[in-house]
């Protein structure tokens, strides 16, 4: 069975949650706070004299053999022996039965340890309320949406993420042009001069993030930057008590495509900020080398909400530390021709009394 | 049956303006203004509205990483622009047909590099 970290009062016994408001961890029974340091201290306390009888029994009938299928793991509950099934790459999470936050310990150790994490600053009545603000800026928003549409569940979830950081030299070279017109009285006379232009610079990088799980589709991700990692903490499973955890599935070489064009892209924007005086300046060809480069481990705050209406399933993101809050909305085919008309018609009719006065006066 | 344009004509337009050279709408292309207001007001109304629809999406992969560019890191470490070659076209002038009028379509130095026009 793999090792599993739950979060229990020390002082009630009861499942503590880290706390938002506090950034401590904070029982809800019996409001005692803990630094989690402390807490992991405790719990570390209480594994090495469990008091645990190690006897093994036989297990009757069906079992699942390696290979029945690798993507689901049983662990069971040690506060009330309930079963918590995951997927292989489940890394927290909270049992099922009686609702105690657990901390699948192997998921984060050894290599797998993420470097950094920057702790949830938000809450889910935060996410909640900016769900409805969400919905509440968009013009062709279906009437019933926001009314009928069912809040399915809200997740405070840690995402892996790889941090690349890379000091790059980078180079482009560029076609451009400087165009001359002039005249005389019987010519116009236009010089298009052609040039090469060679740029080379030093540029860097720093926490370019790249989401490590297949489960997160890479754009929401994308849309929901930028994290500030400057308040990002060392690294404590005691954090992700009372949220969902993954550990990464996709991996450093299978995100560099993703982080190279982005770097590449930056870089050639930044070399070109410094061609100056032409008329036209075209991009030919740009290339980077990275030096000193290195890949961190984090794991970042996400607030995922899935809803569904007319039986279609939306999802929604939040970054749980700045609230940047992401989701595409249905547009009502209804309302997008009434406004349009609507508009049109006034523009219309403005253009029309326009033209009247103007062929009169 | 009366029509829009006789009612406006014989109505309240002529009695603001008469029916003098001055305020005259005699000779005003109903159809054409129509047309013209109808396909102004529903190709503006189209792009504003495909604007506003933009909003509904907020979901965009990042092609490129501004964000995390360390401050003050950028050095350009090398610099040229070597020129490679020029080309000069030249166009023979148009002259207005009526001179001191208002250049039409055809007037001025537009009109590309069609008809006399020459590469050195």
């Amino acid at each position: 069975m793999a090792d599993i970290q739950e979060y229990k009062c020390p002082q009630c016994g009861g499942a503590i949650n880290f706390d938002i408001n506090s950034q401590k961890m904070k029982c809800p029974y019996c409001a005692a706070e803990f630094e989690p340091d402390t807490l992991k201290a405790y719990d570390e306390d209480l594994i090495s004299v469990s008091g645990e009888d190690k006897i093994k029994w036989e297990t009757p009938g069906k079992v699942w053999q390696e290979g029945d299928d690798s993507s689901l793991r049983v662990y069971v509950c040690r506060s009330c022996g309930g079963e918590i099934v995951g997927d292989a790459n489940l890394g927290a999470t909270s049992c099922p039965y009686c609702g105690t936050p657990v901390v699948l310990m192997g998921q984060f150790a050894g290599d797998l340890k993420p470097d950094c994490i920057i702790p949830f600053k938000l809450n889910k009545e935060t996410a909640k309320a900016a769900l409805k603000s969400h919905y509440k800026k968009k013009p062709f928003t279906p009437k019933n949406f926001t009314d009928e549409n069912h809040l399915d569940k809200i997740t405070g979830m840690y995402v892996p993420f790889w941090l690349f950081d890379v000091d790059a030299a980078a180079d482009a070279r560029f076609a451009a042009t400087k165009v001359r017109t002039w005249f005389d009285a019987e010519y116009v006379y236009t010089e298009t001069s052609h040039f090469s232009v060679i740029r080379s610079g030093d540029i860097s990088f720093r926490n370019v993030p790249a989401d490590g799980s297949s489960k997160m589709a890479d754009d929401v991700m994308e849309s929901i930057e930028p994290f500030d990692p400057s308040q990002a903490l060392d690294f404590q499973t005691a954090y992700m008590a009372g949220y969902v955890a993954d550990r990464y599935d996709v991996s450093i070489a299978e995100n560099e495509d993703r982080v190279n064009k982005r770097i590449s892209e930056s870089a050639a924007k930044a070399l070109a900020g410094t061609v100056h005086g032409y008329s036209s300046v075209r991009t030919e060809a740009n290339s980077v080398t990275g030096k000193n480069s290195r890949v961190r481990y984090a794991m970042y705050p996400v607030w995922i909400l899935n809803t569904t209406w007319k039986d279609n399933k939306y999802s929604f993101a939040m970054n749980g530390q700045t609230g940047k809050f992401v989701g595409n909305i249905p547009v009502s085919r209804g309302r997008f021709f009434a406004k349009f008309g609507i508009l049109a018609g006034i523009i219309a009719a403005a253009v029309f009394v326009a033209e009247i006065l103007y062929y009169i006066l | 049956m009366e029509t829009v344009r006789g009612i406006i004509e014989r109505g309240y337009v002529y009695s603001v303006y008469g029916n003098s050279s001055g305020g005259s709408l005699a000779g005003f292309d109903w159809a054409k203004a129509i047309v013209i207001a109808v396909i102004a007001g529903a190709l503006i109304s189209l792009i504003v509205n495909l604007i506003r629809k933009r909003r509904h999406k907020s979901v965009a992969s990042k092609s490129e990483a501004n964000t995390y560019i360390v401050e003050g890191s950028f050095h350009l470490t090398a610099s040229s622009d070597r020129f490679l070659f020029s080309e000069v076209f030249k166009q023979r002038r148009q002259r207005d047909i009526n001179r001191g009028g208002p250049q039409g379509p055809r007037g001025g130095f537009g009109g590309g590099f069609g008809g006399g026009a020459r590469r050195f």
